[in-house]
């Protein structure tokens, strides 16, 4: 068994056996002995020292399991090493035996204890602290504390009964013994609906503010520390224990609280905890508003950090976390996630994230304010609570944090703006009507917040905020009723106002009703005459924007009005032209015109060049809608350099994982895509789907095309296997949402999972899927589109590699059929499609008509801006063999290539 | 053994020469180690050391008071100097323990427990530690990995993450470094 003893190698020996063993370990585990001795069949001593390292691996492995053991059991002397840990069951404790370990953790060892003293019998929890001072000092601050928790008198916080210290000096409390179960656990068990889960929770609040009036935080409100008792009763454990063991603890053993580093649990930390901040009431409603996360979705609130445990913002609304979770999650409450959705969906949302905001300041300031706004809620009134303020989302503005991570929340924001800039307004107007001192009031934070992130319309944040929250939209129409009636004397406001609701109803999907209102404030504009050109050209070039894709002729009478208000606007309200120019800049875009919508992108960025303090949010849009224009336009080193610029802003003012770096990571993993460039678009890729993932909905279709898009980089990039993975992920969502008709979108993503599984050989799947794709597009888009050619290409090409060569030259000669009236001669996919051809015609034994299409189709693909490497090398092995001289085994010979050695 | 001579190998600090290529001041490599200890305080024999917890609890702990720390690579680099911060807790306390039994020390606790009914062999943290020097000045990146993988207990696919490497090429690394730190220490078999 025992190998002989190895003779010491040198370094170089060292480095060729270790590369040797290393490549040997890249094989696979079954081949690997048969494949050393083949590779070093003539290097008998190499090919012995690699085998033999082999033979070694399984000892290695069974080492290191020993060494895992070591190494628990340094770490368990370590443990040993803290005095007050050391189990000390059976002992006596002061008038206390000491019965069985309940719990053990950094706060210190809690034991089920029995009187024993002879007076009477009780059972008590006797928790010993770890690691104190025994400076007299820290005694005496000790004592202080203890006196005041012994003042908690409440049923659901148990009586603090005695306390003292143990004989070797460490403090020790004990407190009235709580029979139940952690109260996730309860009701888990018992399957409590959300209705009786948010009784419980009240019941919690109230202990936690009754302590708070006397004084006392409990910095450390988690589920185990929350038992719940047989009759259902929740009891609220080691209140005020987490400072009081700061109040004693000695900077040698404890995390130095100096520096803020308090004991706490990392799980349930409160963000100031984490960071070391001031710690008081607001840090446990943080901590009940992560229980009531905890109650109302079954799980705990990832914490705000990624994979890698890097902190990053934002908070997941309880209704978006239950839809997250795995389809076979346990219904919860009778619900399955998706009703618990529609429940949580709106009020408790808010209430939650509420009590979870970052900023204490923007929490409920109390728990009892917290209880009271869910008391509002259980009895179907009006909560409270909004998503954020006006003014947090100015500060945060400020401090140029990502702008509303939770876009839930967005038009709720809007909506406090709305009513706080409203009530402001109409004080300020009957106090005095002041012109001056209203163009400062209109010039004021308020109103730039509202300008800068709301005013202008933003699909993005459309998309995110559609459809949710229901009675919030609901309550639009009565918003606009009030500022009608108490805003008719001035028009301005009134005008901005509804500007403003226009762009809410657009988010509401009410697109009609959107446009009614921005005609009307149009209307009071254009009555106002003088000073109000900006503000009238930007609604009539965005009501353009919005009309031209149903009603051409209505939206170019909008165009051109804007247009004739252009020239003016550029000396004294370029800011408002810079908007202007970027809604006509979308419709050129959209028109197909790229080289106008890259003209107006352009001269609106040198509009905004030009000022001091240009919007950034309108410098990244030019920027950004500059690039993709240049990408349309073939231009893409250009827009290379405007996109990742775009990009670089975006993540400087939006913050790195926002939506909004959406658009630029989209565009510039498609233009790598185009410049050959695989790698880079994956890796534009990648972080686009997990941006995704993490803002727009697993069904939504951004998230779809995103992935859609991955798969085919990650295909170009030679990973075929991710490629499919995806691709099928894509076309089984795309299929459930269609639904059993299907539709164009399932077609396109059926297509491109054909083009992948033809690229990694699986013909016969290839062949179904494509067919399947080229029925559905047949269907669902008008005959003569262009788009309807590429299953045809696609079907060729499995055709061709499965030998069958008529039907290829059958699929490749309809391709060109739908694609040569719409794309004209010249473009790459019909040369590639040619060369396709002729190599079915060549194997079909028409040598000569195959030469005559292949050439010219090779030169033209070679010529094309766009590299397509792999159909270019097709191309030319189609070109080789036809140059080849004559075989004279005949061309037929190659159709049985299949069954031939 | 190999034919390597070894000199001294206790005196050098094998963490803190690449914590201050980090940036990383002193402070803040000595709020790393205590609250390691706090960590290493909650445990009890019989549960399993979860060294990742700690390593992840340490970098929320600290990046909060060091944002320099936080994001991208510099969240892989903290990862790393918090497991080398684990390797020098774990050998410093193996160390403590051998001077100890020499009669050096004035600790009574023994930890023959937790080793009775350990199956295969015993092995020695600090020839472990030892044994990974060695391998060091063959092939650097098998020390960080086992820094990783073995002391701060990451999973496979956080260490190969925080190497920047592939999951299969670290895989293959593990094992072999694992062989070599084998033969190493057992140059007999076990």
């Amino acid at each position: 068994m025992a190998p002989e003893r190895k003779t010491p190698l040198s370094r170089d020996d060292w480095a060729r056996v270790d590369a040797a063993f290393s490549q040997a370990l890249d094989q696979d585990e079954e081949l690997r002995e048969t494949w050393v001795r083949n590779t070093w069949a003539d290097d008998p001593a190499l090919r012995d020292a690699v085998l033999d390292l082999l033979a070694d691996e399984a000892r290695g492995a069974r080492f290191f399991e020993a060494a895992l053991k070591a190494r628990d059991a340094v770490a368990a002397e370590a443990v040993a090493d803290e005095p007050g840990s050391v189990d000390l069951v059976g002992s006596r404790i002061g008038a206390w035996r000491l019965a069985s370990l309940i719990a053990t953790g950094g706060m210190g060892a809690v034991y089920r204890a029995e009187r024993d003293d002879g007076e009477y019998r009780q059972t008590a929890a006797l928790k010993i602290l770890p690691g104190w001072a025994t400076d007299s000092q820290s005694i005496a601050r000790l004592r202080a504390e203890r006196q005041i928790l012994s003042s908690l008198q409440h049923p659901q916080i148990p009586r603090l009964l005695d306390g003292g210290r143990t004989g070797d000096g460490f403090p020790y409390l004990v407190t009235e013994f709580i029979d139940g179960v952690p109260v996730t656990d309860f009701v888990a068990r018992n399957d409590l609906s959300l209705h009786e889960r948010l009784v419980l929770f009240l019941d919690i609040c109230d202990a936690v503010d009754y302590a708070h009036r006397q004084g006392i935080v409990h910095r450390d409100i988690k589920p185990s520390n929350i038992l719940v008792d047989r009759d259902g009763r929740p009891h609220l454990l080691d209140f005020g224990i987490a400072k009081l063991h700061e109040a004693g603890a000695s900077p040698v053993t404890m995390p130095r609280t100096a520096t803020g580093f308090a004991p706490m649990t990392p799980e349930y930390a409160s963000p100031e905890q984490r960071t070391g901040g001031e710690v008081g009431v607001a840090s446990d409603v943080y901590q009940l508003g992560l229980l009531l996360f905890r109650l109302l979705t079954g799980e705990r609130m990832a914490l705000p950090v990624d994979a890698g445990a890097r902190p990053v913002g934002g908070v997941t609304r309880p209704s978006t976390a239950v839809l997250r979770q795995s389809p076979d999650r346990r219904r919860l409450g009778g619900l399955p996630p998706s009703g618990v959705a529609r429940v949580l969906r709106g009020d408790l949302d808010t209430i939650a994230l509420k009590a979870l905001r970052d900023d204490p300041i923007d929490r409920y300031r109390t728990a009892r304010a917290l209880s009271r706004d869910l008391r509002h809620y259980l009895a179907g009134e009006a909560i409270e609570a909004r998503p954020e303020s006006a003014w947090s989302l100015t500060r945060r503005l400020a401090r140029r944090h990502p702008v509303a991570a939770s876009l839930a929340g967005a038009l709720v924001v809007v909506l406090v703006i709305w009513a706080v800039s409203l009530s402001f307004y109409a004080r300020e107007l009957e106090r005095q009507r002041d012109e001056a001192a209203r163009q400062a009031v209109r010039a004021g934070e308020v109103r730039d917040v509202l300008v800068d992130i709301f005013r202008r319309s933003d699909p993005l944040q459309a998309d995110a905020v559609g459809g949710k929250a229901a009675s919030v939209w609901a309550s639009l129409g009565a918003a606009e009723e009030a500022a009608r009636e108490r805003l008719d004397e001035d028009p301005e406001v009134l005008a901005e106002l509804l500007d403003t609701l226009s762009t809410l109803q657009g988010y509401a999907g009410n697109r009609a009703r959107s446009l009614a209102l921005m005609e009307e404030s149009a209307a009071l504009y254009r009555a106002l005459g003088p000073g109000f050109e900006g503000a009238l050209a930007e609604n009539l070039s965005e009501r353009a924007k919005w009309t031209s894709s149903r009603d051409l002729a209505a939206a170019e009478v909008l165009q051109r009005e804007a247009e004739a208000l252009l020239p003016g606007l550029r000396a004294h309200q370029p800011v408002a032209a810079a908007g202007v120019l970027l809604d006509l800049a979308i419709i050129a875009y959209d028109r197909g015109d790229w080289e106008q919508s890259l003209a107006h992108h352009d001269e609106a960025l040198a509009l905004l060049d030009g000022l001091q303090d240009a919007p950034w949010s309108l410098r990244i849009e030019a920027t950004f809608g500059s690039g993709n224009a240049l990408v349309s336009l073939g231009r893409l080193d250009e827009a290379e350099a405007r996109l990742s610029k775009a990009l670089a802003s975006t993540r400087t003012h939006f913050g790195d994982g926002h939506y909004r770096v959406s658009g630029s990571l989209a565009a510039l993993s498609h233009l790598e895509r185009g410049r050959g460039n695989p790698q880079a678009a994956v890796h534009w890729g990648e972080e686009l789907v997990a941006v995704m993932e993490r803002h727009a909905g697993e069904d939504s279709e951004g998230l779809l095309a995103a992935r859609n898009n991955l798969a085919i980089a990650y295909d170009a990039a030679g990973r075929q296997a991710e490629a499919q993975a995806m691709q099928r992920q894509v076309v089984a969502t795309s299929r459930r949402l269609a639904g059993p008709e299907g539709n164009r979108a399932l077609a396109v993503h059926l297509k491109n999972l054909a083009s992948s599984l033809h690229g990694s050989g699986d013909l016969e799947e290839a062949r179904r899927v494509v067919l399947e794709s080229r029925d559905l597009m047949e269907t669902y888009l008008p005959p003569g589109s262009p788009v309807q050619a590429t299953p045809w290409f696609t079907l060729g090409l499995v055709e061709l590699d499965s030998g069958r060569v008529d039907a290829a030259e059958v699929a490749f000669r309809t391709t060109l059929s739908l694609l040569e009236p719409a794309v004209g001669q010249e473009h790459v996919q019909v040369h590639v499609t040619r060369c396709f051809l002729a190599e079915a015609r060549r194997r079909q034994g028409h040598g000569g008509e195959a030469l005559t299409l292949a050439q010219p189709a090779l030169a033209g693909i070679q010529g094309a801006q766009r590299r397509y490497p792999g159909y270019e090398e097709r191309c030319r092995e189609t070109m080789a063999r036809l140059q080849a001289p004559v075989d004279l085994t005949g061309s037929g010979a190659e159709r049985e290539d299949a069954s031939s050695p | 053994m190999t034919g390597d001579s070894e000199t001294n190998p206790g005196s050098e600090n094998p963490a803190s020469g690449d914590a201050h290529a980090l940036g990383l001041t002193p402070g803040v490599y000595a709020q790393l180690k205590q609250i390691a200890r706090g960590r290493l305080r909650s445990y009890r024999p019989g549960i399993t050391l979860d060294c990742t917890a700690l390593v992840h609890e340490a970098y929320l702990k600290i990046s909060a008071a060091e944002p320099a720390l936080k994001g991208g690579s510099q969240g892989d680099h903290f990862m790393a100097v918090a497991s080398m911060a684990m390797r020098q807790i774990l050998v410093d306390h193996a160390r403590k323990r051998q001077a100890d039994k020499r009669g050096g020390g004035a600790l009574h606790v023994t930890l023959q427990e937790a080793q009775v009914g350990s199956e295969g062999p015993v092995v020695d943290l600090i020839a472990l530690d030892d044994a990974l020097r060695r391998l060091a000045r063959r092939d650097p990146l098998l020390e960080r990995l086992v820094v990783l993988r073995f002391f701060a207990g990451l999973s496979m696919s956080q260490t190969a993450e925080v190497l920047g490497k592939p999951l299969r090429t670290t895989e293959r690394d593990w094992t072999r470094a694992r062989v070599y730190l084998f033969r190493d220490l057992e140059p007999n078999g076990a």
